[in-house]
């Protein structure tokens, strides 16, 4: 089922022809808990630019700001819900942006009623790779709690050694990995 | 020897429904009239708590109704002690004091959600400030030894008295997970 937020945000870019993939929050909540209103979508870096501006034009979204890799939009019809447009080169490590997209685009999104999601992992990984990392630990956790393996930590160190950030991830896996061994969570992890 | 929390029949009342029943076998020296209760849905929640057994089920609606907007799969609170009295295709969310299962406010929100979201603990008690008495909010973090969590997302500043243990996550951390999470009701 595609909730209202994303449904909204591929109707703009399915009529302005842009190829996207769903992130974040909304990408989780296919399969685990998570708060559930914004939408974030990744765009490919030769698209980037070309988003923002025809986007800007767009009548259903309300426009933020743009710091050059992450835009801000809000889908009036929705009261205003948040939608991020995000540059793909943001999280390509010491790939580019294509790379990193084409990446996102073949191996870690799946579709779903036509529109891509990203894998739980791969969202993970954007969101270790953010200043807020530890404020989206966090939200990792819960996703475990909630029934994601707590074994996909692993292929997100393999993104990260694809795109060469695993030296910048590693402090951050392990933090995870510490929180989730923590006794108390360890217990409701074994209370399904 | 330890003691163990049991659910019993009182004289008088009705036995359990009998899609909440559990074949359970005798132990010497107890009490024929002990209940295993099979929880399956809300109803069942509904019915224990009816008949004084303290249990709850936290679910995303009133969470999302609180003001954190989320989805997740139901937890069903009970004390620690009944955890293994009771089955149940809900997770089980064990609390060490019943008495936050009576009749949870906006205070106990906060409390169970410190247990596995404490991020939606923080945005819940931002957006229900007026309604959190601190002095409650100390006793229930205290009681249920969530001091670390409550410090994690600086639940001080909603009851100073709860102490600090371990770090906290920073302030401009925690504004940017409120403003990418606005209530439903609340949008702009």
């Amino acid at each position: 089922m595609t909730e209202p937020e994303v449904g909204a945000a591929d109707t703009i870019f399915q009529r302005r022809k842009i190829r996207f993939v769903v992130i974040g929050g909304q990408a989780i909540a296919r399969q685990a808990a998570t708060a559930t209103r914004d939408v974030d979508v990744m765009v490919a870096t030769a698209d980037y630019h070309r988003t923002v501006q025809e986007l800007r034009s767009e009548k259903d979204l309300a426009f933020d700001w743009d710091d050059g890799k992450l835009a801000r939009f809000r889908i009036l019809g929705l009261g205003g819900v948040p939608l991020d447009i995000i540059d793909a080169v943001t999280f390509s490590g010491r790939g580019s942006g294509e790379e990193f997209f084409r990446y996102l685009l073949e191996d870690a999104s799946v579709d779903s009623d036509g529109i891509r999601y990203a894998s739980p992992e791969l969202v993970w990984y954007t969101r270790l790779l953010t200043k807020r990392w530890r404020a989206y630990a966090e939200k990792i956790v819960t996703n475990v709690l909630d029934g994601l393996p707590a074994e996909r930590l692993v292929q997100v160190e393999e993104i990260a050694r694809r795109f060469g950030t695993e030296k910048t991830l590693a402090e951050r896996i392990a933090y995870v990995r510490a929180e989730l061994a923590r006794p108390d969570l360890e217990r409701l992890r074994s209370s399904e | 020897m330890r003691l163990e929390e049991s659910l019993l029949r009182e004289p008088g009342e009705r036995p359990l429904p009998p899609g909440m029943r559990l074949p359970q076998a005798r132990t010497p020296g107890r009490p024929r009239a002990e209940y295993r209760p099979h929880v399956r849905g809300e109803e069942d929640v509904e019915w224990l708590r009816r008949h004084r057994v303290p249990a709850y089920l936290l679910t995303s609606e009133r969470v999302t109704r609180s003001g954190y907007p989320v989805r997740f799969r139901p937890w069903l609170a009970v004390p620690e002690g009944l955890v293994g009295k009771i089955t149940s295709e809900f997770r089980l969310l064990p609390v060490r004091d019943a008495d936050l299962l009576r009749d949870p406010g906006p205070v106990e929100l906060v409390t169970l959600l410190l247990r596995f979201d404490p991020l939606a603990a923080r945005v819940v008690a931002v957006r229900n400030r007026a309604r959190l008495d601190p002095n409650e909010l100390y006793r229930r973090v205290r009681n249920e030894r969530l001091e670390e969590p409550a410090t994690k997302v600086r639940l001080q500043e909603f009851a100073p008295a709860i102490p600090r243990a371990g770090r906290s996550l920073a302030r401009e951390e925690l504004r940017w997970i409120e403003k990418n999470n606005p209530p439903l009701e609340e949008a702009p």
